[in-house]
């Protein structure tokens, strides 16, 4: 069973590279907000200095606009040039078409949504078409029903996400550039109606992933703020 | 741009029509779509009597089907569209890239809207879909138009709808929102008394927060923006207080009739409209006719 450990690039910056040897894989980006792009020299940094620690950087992405969409294309184009990964964990549609040929592909959890009860024969179909390789789940609804397309999943051990809003819960806007005052936040909310805190981590909230670890995940997640 | 109306039963069919709907929308409780039961058609006879009424007045009727289906339930799901076809449905609401695919296969051609659902917020993903033969695409609700031109402006003739965004607003992004709602019509959840998404929440800090929403001068002028950027319809989605549903349509006519009108952007985006229920902390409550 592998260990990925999800960041954002600003959390990148502050990595003490000690943590990743618990781990296999890094995952740098972000499964929430586009604005959240690697920078391709910090990456490079990364893989040079974490070479014989983890195998592999896994490239996270979100839900797109089509600003964010070219911004994230600028990037995959200079990453595949400098070979620093071949792997992108997905949340969009609108990124299998530039990316199946020259990526592996995972599904992430919130496009792992949409394939929650889907036709077993056209999504095994699918996943070989466009060079997906594993897909994420956070629930043990998920996690049975992926089971059935006998591709590796991966799994989200603390959090599971609840909702996710492409408006700005902290600088309130749809902008493609941002001053990333998500940094460094983690905002705990409470309703009396709500049975469970919710955690707010960039346009997410989340809450505690209660389930214990399912037998055959290939891959445990977890994201920075988690740990 | 014209008004496609959601409606749960015959009566508030011939209500809208009557009033000026340009095209009707429904789900039948046999097949799946995003709607409880009561607020579905239950039965084939009242489906067949909206199709007829539909017909007389020459307006389109669209039929739901927009959740994930089954693969046990394509062969039965095609033969009630099939039927519903010949009695003249004008075409089906789908999200399923699966089942469009099953259609393709079966080379029947329709009339395919793509669900708001399907969160088509950029070109490439809806690309995606018309490769599976959609023929219209609702565009996501948190999708503004400074965000929407490329789709708009598609050069695959695909037509546009969307939500009147003053009106109607998703606080999140619709279809990957999972927090207890009354909506769902469980009855875990049928003790809250409003959308969680509009609570006032209390930070670990003991500040009050509220999941944001862009003001309505924005929201105005993304949806003035979206009629003058010649977005083909505008979405009054089914609610389940049916009262609710008759002010935001007359307020959408409103709306429209003053961009007809060719009112400024300027007056447009100072409006002083009423967004019941889109406040924090409304009462939320199940009314049909």
């Amino acid at each position: 069973m592998g260990r990925l450990l999800l960041i954002s690039p600003s959390e990148l910056k502050n990595l003490d590279l000690k943590i990743l040897s618990s781990y296999n894989y890094i995952g740098v980006g972000s499964e929430f907000c586009q604005n959240q792009i690697p920078n391709i020299n910090e990456l490079n940094v990364l893989l040079r200095k974490s070479s014989g620690l983890i195998k592999k950087i896994i490239v996270a992405t979100s839900i797109m606009t089509d600003k964010g969409l070219k911004m994230w294309m600028d990037f995959f184009e200079k990453l595949k040039i400098l070979k620093i990964s071949n792997e992108v964990i997905i949340n969009d549609f609108g990124l299998l078409y530039p990316l199946k040929d020259q990526f592996k592909i995972y599904i992430g959890r919130i496009m792992a949504r949409d394939f929650f009860n889907i036709s077993k024969d056209w999504a095994i179909k699918f996943f070989k078409n466009n060079n997906i390789v594993g897909i994420e789940a956070d629930t043990m609804q998920l996690y049975r029903d992926f089971l059935r397309f006998e591709i590796p999943i991966l799994w989200h051990r603390k959090h599971s996400f609840v909702a996710i809003t492409t408006y700005c819960p902290f600088e309130r806007h749809f902008r493609n550039n941002c001053n990333k005052s998500c940094v460094g936040k983690n905002v705990i909310l409470n309703h009396k109606d709500i049975k469970y805190p919710l955690f707010l981590y960039e346009k997410a909230y989340l809450k505690e992933n209660k389930t214990k670890i399912p037998l055959n995940v290939s891959i445990i997640v977890d994201s920075f703020f988690s740990i | 741009m014209k008004i496609t109306v959601g409606v749960k039963n015959i009566r508030e069919a011939i209500f809208f029509l009557q009033n000026g709907a340009d095209e009707i929308y429904f789900g039948f409780n046999k097949l799946k779509n995003n709607r409880t039961t009561r607020e579905n058609f239950t039965c084939k006879r009242d489906v067949l009597k909206l199709l007829e009424i539909s017909k007389e007045k020459n307006r389109k009727v669209l039929l739901a089907i927009n959740e994930i289906i089954h693969e046990k339930d394509f062969k039965e799901t095609l033969s009630i569209i099939e039927e519903f076809k010949k009695h003249g449905l004008g075409g089906i609401i789908v999200r399923d890239p699966a089942f469009l695919c099953y259609l393709k296969k079966k080379k029947f051609r329709f009339y395919c809207v793509l669900s708001t659902l399907a969160n088509s917020f950029n070109f490439n993903a809806l690309k995606f879909y018309v490769d599976l033969g959609i023929s219209r695409v609702v565009l996501p609700m948190q999708l503004t138009f400074e965000n929407a031109e490329k789709i708009i402006n598609n050069s695959l003739n695909i037509e546009t709808e969307i939500f009147c965004q003053p009106l109607y607003w998703g606080v999140n992004v619709d279809s990957k929102c999972f927090l207890p709602c009354p909506q769902t019509g469980r009855k875990e959840d049928s003790f809250l008394r409003d959308y969680p998404c509009l609570f006032k929440f209390k930070t670990s800090e003991n500040y009050d927060f509220v999941m944001p929403m862009p003001n309505l001068s924005y929201l105005l002028g993304s949806f003035y923006d979206y009629y003058h950027g010649g977005v083909n319809y505008v979405k009054v989605a089914r609610w389940s207080n049916f009262l609710r549903q008759a002010d935001v349509f007359f307020k959408v006519k409103y709306l429209l009739e003053l961009l007809r009108k060719k009112i400024t952007r300027e007056a447009f985006v100072a409006i002083n409209i009423n967004t019941r229920p889109l406040n924090y902390g409304q009462t939320f409550t199940y009314k049909s006719i």
